[in-house]
């Protein structure tokens, strides 16, 4: 197990700062939805691209409306370049609400739900049956563990013991109309049953992010990471609003006063 | 036998794959294929794969499979394979443009007695919706063999409907087939005659007869819906008084001819499924001649079209 460096985590803090408030913005400017579902699971992206993840591993967002977030770190990471970046929201734009084809460093372009499991195990069971090294990461949100597709997805990886796969759902407890109809317990016990290692995190902590990640495991992993929709404005947290409208001016200096 | 000329077409690219230490090709099944895939399941466990029955995650694998560089051949019965995981078909595999195969048994009314569920009668035009697939149709085993051959190295997605168990047609114009490119099966200057799937067999057998009466046919064969060899259409109707589509289908192929030859003056006669659900069991032949799709029964249509 690697030694956890806090001088990282601090790291990734001020990054989460940075980039918080980057979206804020683009959301603002564009007054393109959801950036509730961003900021839920934006410190578990700055985590795997910044942190955990090396040339050899792959990363599908199956929750595919949280687009933006994996555009901030992206061009964070210089994969997306300024140009690009800035055409957000305009006409002829190549970054779409939802990831669109041919983006760099998008794996695959997702937004209807219940896609992203199933690519991302036969992304692993590829790099598997290669004796490939690596690992394939998929984020997936709550609300899509009610697909049947990605119940057919969780018994394929537990019938066939995709153990290079690592799913982390960031169970905000918010879908779009309602609170999660399928409950983060009842998520737990449909993969643990399906022969899924199951784990519990905090989405938010740095360190408990990334001590799941070091951690040894037996088999696919399932990483149910609590989250708050809204993240960092306490306007917008834990409201089904925030899943919808975009940020006003307000709730950005509300962000900048509570730093 | 379609279905064993593409099983023995696969295992033969993957023992030669294994031959030159390459691990490319993936066959992965919706638990189908009893009695046909054993000895690749035997030979190759390492490419095979029984999705369950699970169809839209077995889409989704192998568009995840053709991503990490994998060639996938997916097979099932049609309309679990195209329509049980529609999207899954549209976004994850046509819309990123992989190289991945639907293999899908059972074309038109091949299951007739297993009913409606089962009959992919729209398959054709279900499959033209979407952008970047090619479709493939072919009309025998041999027919089978020569795509399996030029599928090897083919970078698109495909969708290829076979049908059961039909023997070869032995056309004798195997080796002039080309993906894209439509195939003429016998040439001729009055009718022409255009054919896709099994319905070529009805097609020659028609050809025949009405060049008894000195009617002078040529056949066309469509084993490419899409992309659809306009030109060659275009070219083969100039001159012909009458031109005659047949298909297992809803009409697809009549949709592309019809609209392809819009400035020649020739009447075009649509032989097709009808665009209704099947509510009869019965053997194919049964409901083919009931949908007046045998030879016999479109040689007196055309006839009576033609007096
Ligand atoms: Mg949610």
């Amino acid at each position: 197990m690697r030694d956890l460096k806090m001088k990282s985590a601090d790291e990734l803090k001020a990054l989460s700062k940075e980039l918080r408030k980057d979206l804020l913005i683009k959301h603002n400017e564009s007054k393109i939805a959801h950036i509730g579902s961003d900021l839920s699971c934006l410190d578990i992206l700055i985590a795997l691209h910044f942190e955990i993840m090396g040339d050899d591993d792959r990363f599908v967002l199956s929750k595919g409306h949280s687009a933006l977030a994996l555009y901030s770190v992206l061009h964070k990471k210089r994969i997306i370049d300024d140009n690009t970046y800035d055409s957000l929201g305009k006409d002829g734009s190549r970054l779409g609400e939802h990831p669109l084809y041919g983006t760099e460093g998008i794996e695959i372009a997702t937004g209807s739900l219940g896609h992203g499991l199933s690519v991302a195990a036969g992304i692993a069971l590829s790099k598997e049956r290669n004796k490939e090294k690596g690992k394939v990461y998929v984020l997936l949100s709550d609300g899509e563990c009610q697909e049947g597709s990605t119940l057919e997805a969780m018994n394929f990886v537990g019938i066939n013991k995709i153990k290079s796969l690592i799913a982390i759902v960031d169970s905000n407890k918010w879908q779009a109309f309602d609170r999660t109809l399928l409950g983060e317990e009842r998520i737990k016990e449909e993969f643990a049953a399906a022969g899924w290692n199951v784990v519990e995190i905090d989405g938010h902590d740095y360190e408990s992010i990334i001590r799941v990640f070091e951690a040894k495991n037996e088999g696919p992993l399932l990483i149910v990471a609590h989250t708050v929709l809204g993240k960092g404005v306490k306007s917008m947290e834990d409201r089904l609003e925030s899943h919808y409208r975009p940020p006003t001016k307000e709730q950005i200096e509300e962000f900048d006063e509570e730093l | 036998m379609m279905r064993k000329a593409f099983a023995k077409s696969l295992l033969e690219i993957m023992d030669l794959e294994r031959e030159n230490k390459k691990n490319d090709t993936y066959l992965i099944t919706g638990d189908l294929g009893f009695s046909v895939f054993e000895p690749i399941k035997e030979r190759h466990p390492d490419k095979f794969i029984n999705a369950g029955i699970s169809e839209q995650n077995m889409i989704g694998v192998s568009a995840g499979l053709a991503l990490a560089g994998k060639k996938v051949f997916v097979y099932s019965i049609i309309p679990f394979l195209l329509y049980r995981p529609f999207e899954q078909v549209r976004n994850d595999i046509c819309y990123h443009n992989l190289p991945v195969r639907l293999i899908g048994v059972g074309a038109g009314l091949a299951y007739s007695d297993a009913g409606s569920t089962h009959l992919p009668f729209e398959d054709l035009k279900v499959a033209d919706a979407i952008p970047n697939l090619t479709i493939l149709s072919p009309s025998d085993p041999k027919e089978v063999e020569m795509f399996m051959k030029h599928l090897e190295d083919f970078k698109k997605p495909v969708y290829m409907r076979l049908a059961k168990n039909e023997p070869n047609i032995e056309h004798g114009k195997y080796s002039s087939i080309k993906i894209g490119k439509a195939l003429r099966l016998r040439d001729g200057d009055k009718i022409l005659i255009v054919s896709t799937g099994i319905m070529t067999r009805a097609a020659m057998a028609l050809a025949d007869m009405l060049d008894n009466d000195g009617g002078s046919v040529e056949v066309m064969e469509i084993h490419t819906l899409k992309p659809f060899d306009y030109p060659a259409i275009v070219s083969a109707a100039e001159g012909k008084s009458l031109v005659v589509t047949i298909e297992d289908s809803t009409g697809a192929l009549f949709d592309k001819v019809a609209s392809s030859i819009t400035g020649i003056d020739s009447k075009v006669l649509k032989f097709s499924l009808p665009d209704e659900f099947v509510h009869i069991s019965g053997s194919r032949d049964y409901l083919l001649d009931r949908y007046g799709l045998t030879a016999e029964k479109m040689y007196e249509k055309i006839k009576e079209v033609i007096a």
